[in-house]
């Protein structure tokens, strides 16, 4: 396999939608011995955007996947010792903006668990593969027949598997059959590349029923879906938001969609947004030995629920309304309120063989919110005062139990003050590596926004505004992350100076924080 | 057959007092009108391109048959197929018109051509000037014709450049002292223009805007913002496709000292204005127009717009939508395209639920005449399943299109009637729609929400379904149901999946809001009773 070539948004992930070892963060610094990081489903790196710099070129700003991003990150939470099996944090910082005076005050808010997955007894396993094959996806008898060995080999006599193709119609060629069945080899010949169009969600309904079927003829296991597509959804029933609607339904049943995405015109916004249910990994293969690796990880991994309907509140305190939020596609944001759902949180393990690809995988992630200062409702209000509150609603996958778990944060600086010198304000002073991780995306993102909307003075200005910034943090942490996003920031400057050639840089205005001096 | 010779007689049109009332106007046009104020850039331009597809064509046919000794009506052709194509590809074609102007500089002269499909009009003059090249009595080589000959090839050739102009209706006029480096992108989305010019800043976040071209605007001159004369100039990449609902486009524009600016102009008629502004004409003609203005003596650059503009600062934390509200459960219908071919009755082997709440049908096709099952197909069907009137084994006639979907169930009396025992209509509806004892249509609810945005870059109003009942109007929500008794005496259903405005979409968007305008996801069933 080329690792070089295949974008690995996923592969050896902490397993989407799942949990990963702090203790293992590499950070150099102990973690809460048995906690783990609940982060969302989706990309778990940013290797695409990685890859893209490495040829010496400037992304689109929406190659750059936040979540994928702050996966790729270690960040250190508090022990996940709250008695519930989904633990939530929260931290504030205040900090001056990029310009040194203006006021950027942040909420972060991540979710650990105290559940091993490696403690916990293997289920059998039925995996459904949906599998589009057109024109698009390209995929020859041959490639689809390594793929499934490789897939099978991983499997426990126990385990289950059905195969449904997805072309203008969907057709189920194998269901519930043993790994050693030797109908699975027949399957292949159905593949002809010969379809234009793919139904995908009449594919995808058609796995959660064949899901049902072997439910209903005895099996006991867990279930999960793996759906290989090319992104674009033009036969059967196309509607988008019906397409994601269902594959939170299976997420909220514990049935995670992993998504792989293939073929030379691939789509991936709806791709991913398939794969953000909570539920499993998203991957983007180059082509048939890509799928096979893939298919033999999905073979290797197993998922558990930690909780279903999962929703996160986070409400300004007085003085404060919310501004962007940061970390999370599923979130959304009012004045009032920011909001993050979803249908199931997992934890995962994966057996088999060590780590492989390439990218850091740390796990890391969680939900940043702006706060912004309302200076009118901020009169009066003192340092120490609430920034905001935060509430998590869920249900716990093993006991059904609804848990509501609200925390309070303050403020330890007025409304809009900043912190005296150029060291930010912490509300957790000993975790505040998140809001560094924060503003090394923000960096990037701008970086090439500013690129991509012709504005290459305050793009190159982006690496002399965060300097001082980078530098005093790894003076105090020396950060192995915050150095590879670094090494990667500054990679990206030179291409885009490349582009720019004689532009003088120029401080840029840009929603970021400056925390040295 | 006996082949005509070249005779004397094919310079006659150089004689002519038309074509000698073209070549003085050529040079007068060319050498004194052209820059001197006197008349507007754009109209100097266009008395060029008529007197000289007079000239050159007759002057080059001319010339061609004395020099080569070709048929008279042979080398005519040729010259003005010649001088017509090339013209019309030079104001279609940027590489053509690139071409013409680099043949130009390799001879040394100063030949400046833009693609303006507009002079096209010109080409109206070839038929006047192919009557004056008939051929006459006159001798060829006259001192006259040669006279008229070598003024024409000189006038041609030597011409001066036209003033450059654009024909556009949306433009920016960089009225300061400074060259500016301008990043123009345009919306990539479709508008509802009419309901944009209340809204196009709540509307239009930055992420529906494409990546853009940086322009470089000199002082004093003018860029054109019609994104096909825009990203068209000089350049090969295709305009973004978008189909807005009514004459407007926006833009983001940035750079160069000007603060990143949301700009929505609509209504505005496609007018010529100069390339560059030079004198008090040309100011005439950007009147009305987007001006930047300031920028002397460390001033900030100001944008100042006409009538049909508006401009804003994108907006980032919108928060209008908060008002907004659906008040019910939106959940529209679908429904799985069936083969064209599936005419005949179906049985209904299998109604199956999914995890999503929609139903998938297992249908048999029955044979006509045979009483045997024919081909299997599964069907997908979102609606609610206490909607669905039919049951297992059922027959059943299935008409559908994107649109609207009707299945229906008719049993054959012993008199030979058929009677309708059961009825299923699902439709998404854009206006007005009427089903048995329904009269529907998009209504309004709440006169605060100012619209919401969508993840997809979408905008969307949120709406009910108005039913026309009794002389008032009953508001039925997404997820609510009606139920009324039809004029034929069935009970008849009627249950709102979707009602909503969309005024930006984008594909992005799915299936189900990737239209602009009313959208209603209306079901009517009709159970299966008797009458």
């Amino acid at each position: 396999m080329n690792s070089s070539k295949i974008t690995w948004l996923a592969i050896a992930a902490a397993l989407a939608g799942c949990a990963s070892d702090a203790a293992s963060s590499g950070t150099g610094r102990e973690g809460p011995m048995g906690s783990r990081a609940v982060t969302q489903g989706g990309a778990q790196d940013i290797g695409h955007f990685r890859a893209i710099v490495g040829r010496g070129e400037v992304p689109e700003p929406s190659t750059i996947e936040p979540v994928g991003f702050f996966a790729e990150h270690a960040v250190d939470l508090p022990p996940a010792d709250c008695g519930d099996r989904v633990c939530l944090h929260a931290n504030l910082a205040v900090a001056p903006g990029i310009d040194q005076e203006s006021n950027w005050t942040m909420a972060f808010l991540a979710m650990n668990t105290p559940v091993d997955p490696r403690a916990l007894a293997r289920p059998d396993v039925h995996l459904v593969l949906a599998i589009e094959d057109t024109a698009r996806t390209a995929l020859s008898a041959s490639d689809v027949q390594a793929a499934m060995r490789a897939l099978l080999n991983e499997l426990m006599v126990d385990d289950r598997v059905s195969v449904v193709r997805i072309a203008e119609t969907v057709e189920v060629l194998a269901e519930g059959l043993g790994p050693a069945d030797p109908a699975l080899a027949g399957v292949v010949d159905r593949f002809s590349r010969g379809a234009t169009r793919a139904a995908l969600y009449d594919g995808l309904a058609r796995a959660a029923i064949a899901v049902d079927d072997v439910t209903a003829a005895g099996f006991e296991g867990a279930h999960r879906v793996v759906l290989v597509t090319s992104g674009t959804a033009d036969a059967g029933i196309t509607d988008a938001m019906r397409i994601v609607g269902l594959s939170d339904a299976l997420a909220s049943r514990s049935i995670g969609v992993s998504v792989v995405g293939l073929g030379e015109g691939y789509r991936p916004e709806l791709a991913m947004q398939i794969s953000e249910g909570g539920g499993s990994s998203y991957y983007y293969a180059e082509g048939g030995r890509d799928l096979e690796a893939i298919f033999r990880l999905e073979g290797r991994t197993s998922l558990y629920p930690l909780a279903t309907d999962f929703e996160l509140v986070v409400e300004p305190a007085p003085g404060y309304r919310v501004g962007r939020v940061y970390g999370a596609r599923r979130a959304w944001s009012e004045q009032a309120a920011a909001y993050l759902a979803s249908p199931v949180l997992m934890v995962g393990n994966r057996t088999g063989s060590a780590d492989v690809g390439e990218g850091r995988r740390g796990g890391g992630g969680g939900l940043f919110v702006e706060l912004i200062v309302v200076p009118e409702l901020a009169a009066g209000i003192g340092a120490g005062a609430p920034a905001f509150h935060a509430t998590a609603r869920f249900t716990d996958a093993e006991t059904g139990e609804r848990i509501v778990r609200r925390l309070e944060v303050a403020n330890g600086l007025a409304p809009g003050a900043n912190p005296s010198g150029m060291f930010p304000h912490f509300s957790d002073p000993l975790r505040g590596k998140a809001f560094m991780m924060l503003n090394m995306y923000l960096s990037l993102r701008t970086t090439v926004e500013l690129y991509h909307a012709g504005d290459c003075a305050q793009s190159l200005g982006i690496v002399p505004a965060m300097v001082a910034t980078y530098e005093g943090w790894q003076a105090e942490y020396d950060d192995p992350d915050i150095t590879a996003d670094w090494q990667l920031l500054t990679a990206l400057s030179d291409n885009v100076g490349r582009q720019c050639t004689g532009v003088t840089p120029v401080a840029p205005v840009a929603p970021m924080s400056c925390f040295y001096d | 057959m006996t082949e005509r010779q070249p005779t004397p007689t094919d310079w006659t049109a150089l004689r002519h007092p038309l074509f000698w009332g073209a070549l003085a106007l050529l040079v007068v046009n060319d050498h004194l009108l052209k820059g001197s104020g006197l008349l507007p850039g754009w109209l100097t331009g266009k008395l060029s391109d008529f007197a000289g597809l007079i000239v050159a064509p007759i002057a080059l046919g001319a010339l061609l048959g004395r020099l080569l000794g070709a048929r008279t009506r042979h080398a005519r052709a040729f010259a003005f197929a010649l001088v017509g194509g090339w013209f019309a590809g030079a104001n279609l074609f940027a590489p053509v018109a690139a071409a013409t102007s680099a043949l130009g500089a390799w001879l040394g002269l100063s030949w400046r051509f833009w693609v303006d499909p507009t002079d096209l009009v010109a080409l109206a003059a070839m038929p006047v000037a192919w009557r004056l090249g008939q051929p006459g009595r006159a001798p060829a080589g006259a001192l006259t014709e040669r006279l008229a000959l070598g003024l024409a090839l000189a006038a041609c050739v030597a011409s001066p450049p036209p003033e450059p102009f654009w024909n556009t209706a949306a433009f920016l006029y960089n009225a300061t002292d400074e060259d500016l480096e301008l990043h123009v992108r345009w919306v990539e989305a479709d508008l509802d223009c009419e309901a944009m010019r209340a809204s196009f800043a709540d509307a239009l976040p930055r992420e529906v805007f494409g990546a853009g071209t940086t322009f470089a605007v000199r002082a004093q001159s003018t860029l054109p913002l019609d994104r096909g004369v825009a990203l068209g100039v000089g350049r090969d990449r295709p305009a973004p496709t978008v189909t807005h609902s009514g004459n407007c486009d926006a833009i983001l524009v940035r750079g160069g000292g000007v603060p990143e600016t949301l700009i929505f102009w609509s209504e505005l008629g496609v007018r010529v204005i100069p390339a560059d502004v030079e004198d008090d004409a040309d100011r005439a003609a950007v009147a009305g127009g987007l001006h930047l203005v300031g920028g002397r003596d460390g001033a900030p650059i100001a944008l100042v717009s006409a009538a049909g503009y508006l401009h804003a600062v994108p907006v980032d934390v919108y928060d209008g939508g908060a008002s907004c509200r659906d008040y019910g459960e939106v959940r529209g219908f679908d429904w799985s395209e069936l083969p064209r071919w599936v005419e005949q009755p179906l049985r209904i082997d299998a109604i199956r639920p999914t995890i999503d709440g929609c139903l998938l049908l297992e249908l048999v096709e029955r044979r006509s005449g045979w009483g045997e099952d024919g081909a299997a197909h599964e069907v997908f069907l979102c609606v609610p399943p206490e909607d669905f009137p039919f049951h297992q084994n059922a027959e059943v006639r299935i008409t559908s299109d994107e649109a609207d979907l009707r299945i229906v169930r008719d049993l054959e009396r012993e008199d030979g009637t058929s009677w309708r025992t059961g009825e299923l209509r699902v439709v998404r509806a854009r206006g007005l729609f009427f089903e048995g004892p329904f009269r529907a249509q998009l209504t309004t609810v709440d006169p605060t929400c100012r619209g919401e945005r969508l993840a997809c870059g979408g905008f969307r109003l949120p709406g009910a379904v108005g039913l026309a009942m009794d002389g008032t109007t009953r508001y039925v929500h997404p997820g609510e149901l009606v139920e009324r008794v039809a004029a034929d005496g069935r009970r008849a259903r009627l249950r709102v999946g979707r009602a909503e405005s969309m005024s930006v979409t984008r594909a992005a968007c799915g299936a189900a809001r990737d239209q602009l305008g009313a959208r209603m996801d209306i079901l009517v069933s009709y159970g299966e009773e008797p009458r």
